[in-house]
């Protein structure tokens, strides 16, 4: 203090450069690291400490959501695509870190209001926790593909190196839209609940219980299958089947791109208003 | 004296739910707040409940910004404020403190200095390794206090916590929260305890609906307040 005696006074809060922000977010990120590992401690102890399995759970609850699906689906549609299981599998495990991730980062504003009295750190490392969080336990949960390689005779490439990756991707396209929706939630509670409704839809409408060949056969490749590229699900599940399959993903370059720009929007878009709007709407919460 | 925090006609109000917005209801909140505070001065705030009291201590702590008007200040703020929020009941009460520790900007290599200091002031011996859940109401206030008041700020905001724990705990946590603010640049204190208002603070604010209705020397301040809020709390 003494020190800064004759420094003059700041203001506390200081007008910012929006388009600096999103570079701002990922420096809150790595600033932040000790604190998000500190929640994400929390949040795994308070889940898993007293549980028999433990984290056990993390492998167990995917595998068992798959053999249902994959039951269910057989049952209605009837497949012969090879390695269907695997396939369910993959697509229960992505779907499951989005929508964990996207309704988590949306209702974190609310879930950490008590927090909000005193902590003085980035809001949105509170969303950024549970992405994490979510992440890990999408990242253990892979270890039930052993099972599936041996039975489906499998062999490992460099390209299972990407699966971390395109979970990461996934982590964080969810993390920005919920970043884009979690100020307005807490002024709209209405929010929440559309954002269950929606996340329901989007279990048909993203390729858990499909695949992309199968819509491609069903649907062709007209303006049906350029709006299901708009789904940030699409390109990271396959991706992902097609590296366990050592098979092509089928996705035209336009899915690609739209992946790429659905990505960096949100990401662009998802940090910028929740910076401008999140101090506020913490009045709300 | 060199001032370390201004306060320039600040303002924020509460939004109102929609049924009330027909009534022409005034927004609760903080009105045109305007005040200095000097180095190593202490400040009380009084004022009856719902006055913008813990308003106007959340906008000086940074954590949320008001609508109008500037807040300017030199040094760190740290927000003393309910003890125990954010706890965990499945974390010990070790790995509460560091929790606690970082989502008051602290370090690890800061909290790790004080961590003992912590164990040993909050009395919770080998609890203090054990989960939360196994502690008792009392013993979650000790913990609380002990961590809430272990980091020595440049100006610190205290928030009414010094009502919890048992008898002898509350007797030692005033001395403890005495002994923070002769260790901290400024402070802002708010709490509805009069008397000790009067023997610590250097000047107090009186606030009434949102607004800061006098600010002056203790005892004049208490008097303005006496004779303004018949239903004043006694200490």
């Amino acid at each position: 203090m003494e020190g800064e005696a004759h420094k003059a006074l700041e203001p506390l809060w200081k007008a910012k450069n929006p388009l600096l922000v999103p570079i701002r977010a990922v420096m809150d990120l790595w600033n932040e690291r000790n604190l998000i590992r500190l929640l994400v401690k929390r949040d795994f102890t308070s889940r898993y400490r007293r549980a028999g399995l433990g984290v056990g759970w993390a492998i167990l609850e995917p595998l068992l959501l798959a053999a249902v699906y994959t039951f269910i689906f057989q049952i209605l549609v009837g497949t012969d695509r090879f390695a269907y299981p695997l396939l369910v599998f993959i697509g229960a495990m992505f779907w499951r870190l989005f929508s964990t991730v996207l309704s988590s980062s949306s209702n974190s504003l609310i879930a950490s209001r008590n927090l909000f009295q005193f902590a003085r750190v980035p809001k949105s490392i509170f969303a950024a926790s549970s992405a994490v969080m979510a992440f890990q336990m999408a990242f253990l949960s892979m270890v039930s593909i052993l099972p599936f390689m041996w039975y489906y005779d499998l062999s490992v490439t460099w390209a299972y190196l990407m699966i971390p990756i395109w979970l990461g991707l996934t982590a964080l396209v969810a993390w920005s839209m919920g970043l884009l929706l979690a100020p307005v939630a807490t002024k709209i509670p209405d929010i929440m609940h559309g954002i269950r409704f929606l996340l329901r839809v989007g279990f048909f409408l993203s390729p858990v219980m499909w695949t992309y060949d199968m819509f491609g056969r069903r649907f062709g490749d007209g303006w049906l299958a350029a709006l299901v590229q708009c789904n940030p699900t699409i390109v990271p599940i396959t991706e992902v089947r097609s590296i366990l399959l050592s098979e092509p993903t089928g996705i035209p370059p336009l899915g690609y791109q739209v992946f790429v720009a659905v990505s960096a929007l949100s990401f662009i878009f998802g940090t910028i208003a929740f910076d401008t709007r999140a101090h506020k709407a913490v009045i709300h919460a | 004296m060199s001032i370390v925090l201004k306060c320039e006609q600040v303002s924020v109000a509460y939004p109102l739910p929609r049924k009330f917005r027909k009534l022409n209801a005034k927004p609760a909140g903080v009105h045109d707040v305007s005040f200095e505070l000097g180095e190593g001065e202490v400040l009380g705030i009084i004022g009856k409940n719902g006055s913008g009291k813990s308003t106007l201590l959340k906008m000086l702590a940074g954590i949320f910004p008001p609508d109008q008007g500037e807040i300017l200040m030199r040094g760190s703020v740290s927000l003393l404020s309910g003890v125990g929020v954010g706890f965990n009941g499945e974390l010990t009460g070790r790995e509460n403190c560091y929790l606690y520790g970082a989502l008051m900007g602290r370090t690890k290599e800061q909290i790790d200095t004080l961590i003992d200091e912590v164990k040993a002031f909050s009395e919770l011996e080998h609890f203090f390794d054990r989960p939360l859940r196994m502690y008792s109401s009392g013993m979650k206030s000790r913990l609380g206090i002990s961590v809430a008041t272990a980091f020595r700020p440049d100006i610190l905001l205290i928030d009414e916590v010094l009502g919890v724990g048992d008898a002898s705990f509350r007797e030692k946590s005033k001395k403890r929260v005495r002994g923070l603010i002769d260790g901290s640049g400024s402070v802002i204190i708010v709490s509805h305890s009069l008397a000790m208002m009067a023997s610590i603070c250097s000047r107090v604010m009186v606030m009434d609906d949102g607004k800061a209705a006098f600010i002056g020397a203790p005892e004049e301040a208490l008097a303005f307040y006496s004779s303004d809020f018949n239903d004043l709390n006694q200490d």
